[in-house]
């Protein structure tokens, strides 16, 4: 699975620790998930969903095969 | 958030009680056996042990929310329960649970090589429990999943 979370993440100036506190996690998820070394849970997807108002699908992307 | 704290908190001064209660009667109990009674000697050793490590770690656990602050309570709450963390966690007990089998099975055939038949035994029905274990539990998980 493909994400935009840096490109998101970037765009509206925040930094990861900032990111991470918001949704309660530590800043090395936040790490991992933008290097796609790690796919978040349902809830931790609707958690940053929320957090910049956007649709899941809108920051990941999911991909056949 | 503050709540979470509490409960910790509250565990920390469990420990310290069940720590000192151990610890107390492993002493006490150590004094009243004569030095024959070497199964209970180890037990009162086992208490004191035991009394001694509950109480050590509910005090550090005090002193610990005395000395951070919120925030850094906080985020060590945050680490403990991140969820790629958990998953790490979970992975990691599952390649020992599955060496710890193959360990079990191959140290149960080294004891029936050399002639130990009764501890090949023992050890052979801990890997048996251990399987029974796992069945149990799959099945228990599958049903509530």
């Amino acid at each position: 699975m493909k994400n935009r979370l840096e490109e998101i993440r970037k765009e509206r100036g925040i930094n990861q620790q900032e990111l991470a506190s918001a949704v309660e996690v530590s800043r090395q998820t936040i790490g991992s998930l933008e290097n796609g070394r790690y796919n978040p849970s349902i809830i931790l997807a609707f958690k940053i969903a929320r957090y910049f108002d956007m649709r899941i699908e809108e920051i990941f992307i999911y991909e056949e095969g | 958030m503050l709540c979470k704290f509490s409960s910790r908190k509250g565990i920390s001064v469990v420990m310290i009680i069940l720590g000192a209660a151990f610890l107390i009667s492993g002493v006490l109990l150590r004094k009243e056996l004569a030095m024959e009674q070497h199964s209970l000697q180890m037990l009162a050793g086992f208490l004191t042990g035991l009394g001694g490590a509950f109480f050590g770690i509910g005090s550090l656990n005090l002193i610990r929310f005395k000395i951070k602050s919120a925030e850094e309570l906080r985020s060590e709450e945050i680490e403990q329960k991140d969820e790629r963390n958990i998953f790490i966690q979970r992975i990691a007990y599952s390649i020992v649970a599955i060496s710890s089998v193959i360990m079990f099975a191959v140290i149960s055939m080294i004891l029936l090589l050399l002639d130990f038949i009764l501890p090949a035994i023992i050890v052979m029905s801990a890997l048996m429990l251990n399987l029974t274990l796992y069945l149990v539990t799959y099945s228990v998980l599958k049903k509530k999943m």
